[in-house]
């Protein structure tokens, strides 16, 4: 009954909340790993030094949110003093059903009393951190118009069911992501909240990088970390051809990781790669072919 | 029990002496001989009494408590055994037990003694205990124990030849075995009686001669006698076992059925590979590792050597029709494979950058006949090592099928360079191929060494052509002639002591010596007379008489031709001598001595079109109307359902590599306006009214304490509306005209059209179908159905969209009446015709005046009418530039367009759907 389940999710988000220890920046969290690949993070960091909200752009699995967990890990704060959520950094994974107020807050009733618990974008805006809104495209459209205070020079957010209007810490930032290239157009940013970010384009990265990129997430030893990245590459020449994603950097990682395991090259590339790629069948025995062109 | 004549008293007699012999050893034994034995005594003669009791004295002998216990078993077994066994086979039975020691302890073996054995024959039973001792313990054991039980359905010979056979499976994988054993008989059952015998032989032959494959032909069996006859199955095996004698992998699952060769040869059909049912995979295979998008093109035979393309920036790929080359189907698939590579190699590797219009250049009448040869040749091998060192599968797969080549060219004529190519490939450890093969390979490919280096060029492997081109001078296209296979082995081992070997230097193939003009002198002439003789009578011209060198001859005379040119080495002397043979035999090739005759035509591709379907369907009767006289002419046409040839999908791919660019902005207009409609949606957190059940819901929460949902109310939400469209397209005759101003036919234009259509529509999820339309006559209308309403873009439909072609004439009336049923059962509230055609109606006897097409513009505009009546909206697009005149009186204005220029339909079709069916 949804009721209950309500219920049962509402009490387990407060236990989450309540327990969630709020520690200084980057006090226990190391700083995640994340290859530049062009001036991504000098303009970032530019963005953040003036407190300009991020909009990220590219395919899935091409290394938008380790990114931004780097830069939360790793940019000074203007008020480090003031105690913040781990790593800097909340996340939300949008989608259709996300309500105004499951970014800013509800009350609760615990036993006889009605508490107001803050949703992770009041928390944000509260504590300072940065809250990175991932897929925002799936959200409803009055669902997002809510961030277009925090998105000017006001950095406000009306809080109308507490009645407060609460300013951004200095340390906030709002950082927005999606991926363009399937999208259906229905599914779009507006303009009017498109022109209120700084974007940034991510792609997947070249051969090289991309090679170092799997070697240190997987474990794998340099030299089969390139073929992979070779057989990326070549997947994404299939663009035009029915696979208009590629294979995402992630797949590549996943399929490392099986090689690392004593999984063998080629049925981890099958596992990883082309099943979970494509369902067409000829689409996936050409992967299967390229990859044992790769590695023999 | 056998009952045996009632023995006489010596038998009972006999055993009770016996059994005092038994006591004086051991009391125990003694007493259960009495209990046991005694009683069936009678049932037994002499000899084998006296057996048994040897048998458990022997036992008893052995010592040890375990020896003791299996005597007491075989005691205990004798009621029902004694009767069973002659006096040699206890023996042999004991000898059984202890080989089964390791599966099952002996004493449980002797009373584990199947009942059912007591129904055999003696012969049976003496056999079924050899099969078993020839097994492995744990398929002895089930030979033992389970599987009698499991003979009782079959008769006495057969029981004897499986049993037999059963026995020779102990080479076979012991895994397998004891499952087969004990499905053995069910499987046999399920053979037809009249090929039981067949069946245990061809068993029994597997088992000897590909023991691994015998479990597996035993599970295969019921499904070969029912999928072919006796003989097919015979030779299916004897197939079987040849390729099991090369590849034992290939073979096993050859024999369980589970590879494609297998069921080809089964049913009798080609294990060649057609170039259809691979294209999908080769397409983005080429695409992958070129970059480019590539589509295949069929071309001539297979080729390790493929041709060069005239246009490469067409983006069109040569791919032999079909391969049989090899055996199986997997391995020509493989062949297949390494084609595609080869040709993804000379993209990514620049082959026809090498000078501008590289096919032309070659093939220029004043260029050397072999120089397109011989430039395939160098560039392959160039290729060859370049996709080598990045794909190292690649590597694997181009020495194999170099190894497989050389070897099928025992059997079948390949082209000279295509066998040096192969060889050049094959690696170090592939079968050597004939004398003179070797020996051109030895002349001609060290010259090809330097193509191998990471920074050879396009341009090194024409120059290297070039000057191969000169060892053939002035020999007609296509010559593949044989070279002197022991000269030239002769000066490969006679140089072998100096450096590198004899006249196979990089610079002596076929340089005209310059490289080694400086350090040479001239050979003594003496030498070269001998050579040139030699030459000839190797080639077969000699003059009778003439004596020619043997090989220690010729090493003689190189050595006193050494003494005669102080100082220099050896092996100098014998790369002179090399390439004056070179030179020699060039010119004497192009003397047209022709040892081998030119590759033959390429044999046609086979057709792999699905017949014309006989008109033997269903015959539907439509009314039609009749302006004339008012009314309708009831029954008065007779359309057929006909089935389209296919083309598995080429014209398909081909059109969307054309188009590739449409495809997606099709489906992006597509999408950005939705038909809509009105649904209520329950549980919001806002809306425009209360929905009273989660209300009720959250007044019993807040009473019990617990949250209540904030989801109280409902609101009206847009939703897709569900739409289905029926494509209807002419294929008259006439569509065969090349459309003005565009270079292709109209009824290309418009498969284009459905091709873009089809493709974008997928993506969005409308449900649409395809129907053609044609005829010739009132009683032979002909509506082609090319997709269903339910039925995905999968290949078939995709084969016949390519199989769409012009036909008859264009009776619109009866077409557009039977698709209209075929649209009545559709659930979609939103439903569209969307009729194609290029001309008006017209048909042989579409009214009684040929001349007039009023008729028939009539009865069309009735059909529309009644399509309408039937809640289906149509819609007529025409090329025709007339096509106001006459589509003005079949519908309304806003049901029909003319479209002007019609090679923008491809790009005006979705345009008008979307406007049609997803705006309205």
């Amino acid at each position: 009954m949804r009721p209950r389940e309500d219920a049962r999710r509402a009490a387990a988000w407060l236990d989450c909340v309540a327990r969630a220890p709020l520690l200084p920046s980057r006090a226990v969290h190391e700083v995640p790993f994340y290859l530049p690949v062009g001036d991504e993070v000098d303009i970032f960091r530019a963005a953040w030094e003036a407190r300009l909200p991020v909009l990220l752009k590219g395919p899935t699995g091409c290394g938008k949110t380790r990114f931004v967990e780097y830069m939360a890990a790793t940019l000074p704060r203007r008020r480090p003093e003031d105690v913040a959520v781990p790593g800097n950094l909340i996340t939300v994974a949008c989608h259709e059903d996300l309500t105004g107020s499951d970014l800013v807050g509800r009350y609760l009733i615990k036993g006889d009393e009605t508490v107001w618990i803050d949703g992770p974008l009041t928390r944000a805006v509260r504590h300072g951190a940065i809250c990175y809104l991932d897929e925002v495209v799936e959200a409803r459209k009055d669902t997002v118009v809510l961030i277009h205070p925090l998105t000017d020079h006001r950095r406000i957010l009306p809080v109308d069911k507490t009645g407060e209007i609460l300013e951004a810490h200095p340390d906030f930032l709002l950082v927005l992501s999606y991926n363009p290239g399937y999208q259906s157009v229905m599914k779009d940013l507006k303009q009017s909240t498109r022109q209120r970010f700084v974007a940034l384009d991510f792609g997947y990265p070249p051969r090289d990088q991309e090679a170092r990129i799997i070697a240190h997430e997987s474990g794998l030893e340099l030299d089969a970390a390139v073929q992979l990245a070779a057989l990326g590459e070549r997947v994404r020449h299939l663009k035009s051809s029915g696979l208009p994603e590629g294979v995402s950097t992630r797949l590549l990682v996943y399929a490392g990781q099986l090689v690392r395991q004593g999984v063998a090259p080629r049925r981890a590339c099958g596992v990883a790669v082309s099943r979970a790629l494509t369902d067409d069948h000829e689409s996936a025995r050409a992967i299967d072919e390229v990859a044992g062109a790769i590695f023999g | 029990m056998r009952s045996r004549a009632p023995s006489s008293a010596d038998a009972t007699a006999h055993a009770a002496a016996l059994a005092t012999r038994l006591e004086a050893a051991s009391t125990t034994l003694g007493r259960l001989w009495r209990e046991r034995v005694l009683p069936v005594a009678a049932t037994a003669d002499a000899a084998t009494l006296d057996a048994w009791a040897d048998a458990v004295l022997a036992l008893r002998a052995d010592g040890g408590w375990r020896a003791e216990r299996v005597a007491q078993a075989l005691l205990a077994a004798a009621e029902r055994a004694l009767a069973l066994f002659a006096a040699d086979e206890v023996g042999r039975w004991l000898a059984l037990t202890r080989h089964l020691h390791p599966a099952l302890d002996e004493a449980l073996a002797l009373a584990a003694l199947p009942t059912a054995v007591a129904a055999w024959s003696a012969a049976e039973r003496r056999t079924w205990i050899e099969a078993a001792l020839a097994l492995p313990p744990a398929a002895a054991l089930a030979l033992y124990r389970d599987v009698p039980a499991t003979l009782a359905g079959l008769d006495a010979p057969m029981r004897m030849a499986l049993l037999a056979v059963l026995g020779r499976f102990a080479g076979a994988p012991p895994a397998e075995v004891a499952p087969a054993l004990a499905l053995a008989a069910a499987l046999l059952r399920a053979v037809p009686p009249a090929s039981h015998a067949l069946a245990v032989s061809l068993l029994g032959q597997v088992a000897d001669r590909f023991p691994p494959g015998a479990p597996a032909l035993l599970g295969s069996l019921p499904r070969l006698f029912e999928e072919a006859p006796a003989e097919r199955v015979v030779a299916w095996v004897d197939c079987g076992l040849e390729i099991a004698a090369e590849q034992p992998e290939a073979g096993r699952a050859f024999f369980a059925l589970a590879s494609r060769t297998s069921l080809r040869v089964l049913r009798n059909t080609t294990t060649a590979v057609g170039l259809d049912e691979v294209q999908g995979v080769l397409r983005r295979l080429v695409h992958m590792l070129s970059g480019v998008p590539a589509v295949p093109r069929a071309a001539g035979r297979f080729q390790l050597r493929p041709p060069l393309e005239e246009s490469p920036d067409h983006g069109a790929v040569a791919l032999p029709a079909t391969v049989d080359m090899l055996d199986t189907w997997e391995d020509n698939a493989r062949l297949y494979r390494v084609c595609a590579a080869l040709l993804a190699g000379r993209r990514e590797h620049a082959t026809y950058a090498a000078i501008p219009d590289l096919a032309t250049h070659l093939r220029a009448p004043e260029r050397p006949a072999v120089l397109e040869d011989c430039f395939l040749l160098a560039d392959g091998v160039r290729v060859a090592h370049a996709l080598g060192r990045d794909y190292p599968g690649l590597a694997a797969d181009l020495r194999w099928a170099s190894a497989r080549l050389l070897r099928a060219s025992a059997r079948r004529p390949a082209p000279l360079f295509d066998l040096l190519l192969a060889r050049a490939l094959a690696g170090a450890d592939a079968p050597a191929g004939p004398p003179w093969l070797e020996g051109t390979a030895a002349l001609v490919l060290p010259s090809l060494a330097p193509l191998a280096a990471p920074d050879a060029t396009a341009a090194d492997a024409l120059r290297l052509a070039e000057r191969l081109a000169t060892l053939f001078p002035e020999s007609e296209r296509g010559l593949g002639g044989e070279v002197i296979p022991e000269l030239a082995m002769l000066l490969v081992e006679a140089g072998d002591e100096g450096p590198p070997a004899g006249p196979g230097t990089p610079q002596a193939g076929g340089t005209g010596g310059e490289d080694d003009g400086e350090d040479a002198e001239p050979l003594p002439p003496e030498l070269l007379e001998r050579l040139e003789l030699m030459l000839d009578e190797q080639l077969g011209e000699g003059p009778d008489g003439a004596a020619g060198l043997s090989p220690d001859e010729l090493r003689r005379l190189l050595e006193a031709g050494i003494a005669a040119t102080l100082g220099q080495s050896r092996g100098a002397v014998a790369r002179q001598a090399g390439l004056f043979v070179t030179q020699l035999l060039g010119k004497r090739l192009a003397e047209g001595l022709v040892l081998r005759a030119p590759e033959g035509t390429a044999p046609a591709p086979p057709a792999r079109r699905i017949g014309h379907q006989r008109p033997g369907g269903a015959v539907f009767r439509y009314d039609e109307w009749d302006h004339v006289i008012g009314d309708y002419r009831p029954e008065w046409c007779a359309l057929r359902e006909v089935a389209l040839p296919g083309d598995s999908g080429l014209y398909f791919d081909r059109a969307l590599a054309r188009h590739a660019a449409l495809v997606p902005e099709v489906r992006r207009q597509f999408q950005l306006v939705r038909p809509e409609l009105y649904r209520p949606l329950r549980g919001l957190e806002d809306g425009e009214e209360f929905d009273l059940g989660a209300l009720v819901d959250a007044r019993a929460e807040r009473r019990a304490r617990q949250a209540p949902s904030p989801k109280l109310y409902t609101a009206r939400v847009r939703q897709e509306r569900e739409v289905a469209t029926l494509f209807l397209l002419d294929m008259s005759a006439s569509t065969d005209e090349t459309a003005p101003n565009a270079g292709e036919r109209i009824i290309d234009i418009a498969k284009d059209a459905l091709v873009i259509m089809a493709a974008a529509l997928e993506e969005i999820g409308d449900q649409y179908a395809v129907y053609g339309f044609s005829g010739q006559g009132r009683e032979q209308v002909e509506v082609y159905p090319i997709k269903h309403f339910g039925e995905r873009l999968g290949p078939a439909v995709r084969g016949r969209i390519g199989g769409i072609e012009p036909r008859g004439s264009t009776r619109m009336g009866a077409a557009l009446r039977h698709v209209l049923v075929a649209m009545r059962g559709l659930s979609a509230p939103a439903r569209h015709l969307i009729l194609l055609s290029d001309g008006f109606p017209q048909d042989l006897d579409y009214g009684s005046d040929r001349q007039s097409h009023l008729y028939g513009i009539r009865d069309t505009a009735v059909a529309l009418r009644e399509v309408q009546a039937a809640g289906v909206r149509p819609f007529c697009i025409t090329v025709d530039l007339a096509g106001h005149d006459y589509l003005r009186e079949m519908c309304d204005p806003q049901q029909y367009l003319v479209i002007e220029r019609v090679a923008a339909l491809p790009r005006e079709l979705p345009k008008i759907y979307q406007r049609l069916v997803r705006a309205a």
